[in-house]
């Protein structure tokens, strides 16, 4: 066993891991609702987002619904990297990049979200 | 058998022997994971096109309208849906629920995510032969 490595350092990932999946469950619901069952069959539009995005509700759901997937998948990721140390030896500058790439996500999936939300020069 | 290689064993003992439940939701959980994670990347890229203008957006999201991308949909529904129930199991699990009702679960997660994508199919069908 690896000793060196603090308490903390993977009890509170497992813990976000497990509350992030209950939380993804009923945004995930939602997600798929509003993007493929309410209006089945029709292309989505920018102007229906648009006009969605209008509701700061949705805007913080979507928001949720960012930061929690893109932490679960990478932090799922992490945990496929520490089940094979013979091909990847885990150590923390592959948590820190993994964390650099959660928050580089992040940041370019508001970046995508923006425009919905000022409606992009229309 | 070293500590080191002994998770890339089960899982090949896994494929090859398809009796360990436990071990093949294991798997299952993991691959969609995997897949899961993948889409998640291409689907902030393709979304990102909002930024360059509302008409590109609408040309992509136009795209994603036809029968392949819907079939495709499907699938990730499938992948979705099982990685959900199967993490569900392992959540109850964690908090002691159903320990010894681990194959059961396990079978039950698939059956549910089967009925989802068998519903899920029944309403693109008449999107796939209706329009032509």
């Amino acid at each position: 066993m690896n000793t060196d490595v603090g308490r903390g350092f993977s009890t509170i990932p497992w813990l976000l891991q497990r509350i992030s999946a209950v939380v993804l469950v009923f945004l995930l619901i939602i997600h798929f609702w509003v993007g493929h069952y309410a209006n089945l069959g029709t292309p989505i539009t920018f102007a229906d987002v648009h006009m969605r995005l209008q509701n700061a509700v949705v805007v913080i759901i979507d928001s949720m619904l960012l930061i929690s997937v893109v932490f679960h998948g990478l932090n799922g990721v992490r945990n496929i990297i520490l089940d094979y140390p013979s091909i990847l030896p885990h150590n923390r500058s592959i948590s820190l990049i993994l964390l650099i790439i959660g928050i580089a996500t992040v940041i370019f999936g508001i970046y995508s979200l923006y425009p919905f939300i000022t409606g992009a020069g229309r | 058998m070293s500590v080191k290689d002994s998770q890339l064993k089960i899982l090949l003992r896994t494929v090859s022997n398809y009796d360990e439940h436990g071990t093949l939701a294991y798997a299952f959980h993991r691959l969609t994971g995997v897949i899961l994670a993948g889409y998640l990347f291409l689907h902030i890229w393709t979304l990102s096109s909002s930024t360059v203008s509302p008409a590109a957006f609408d040309v992509t999201l136009g795209t994603f309208n036809q029968p392949l991308f819907l079939a495709l949909d499907v699938a990730l529904l499938a992948a979705a849906s099982f990685h959900a129930f199967n993490g569900l199991r392992i959540i109850f699990f964690d908090l002691g629920i159903g320990i010894k009702r681990q194959k059961l679960s396990f079978v039950l997660s698939m059956i549910l995510t089967g009925i989802l994508v068998v519903l899920a199919v029944e309403l693109l069908i008449p999107l796939f032969f209706g329009k032509g």
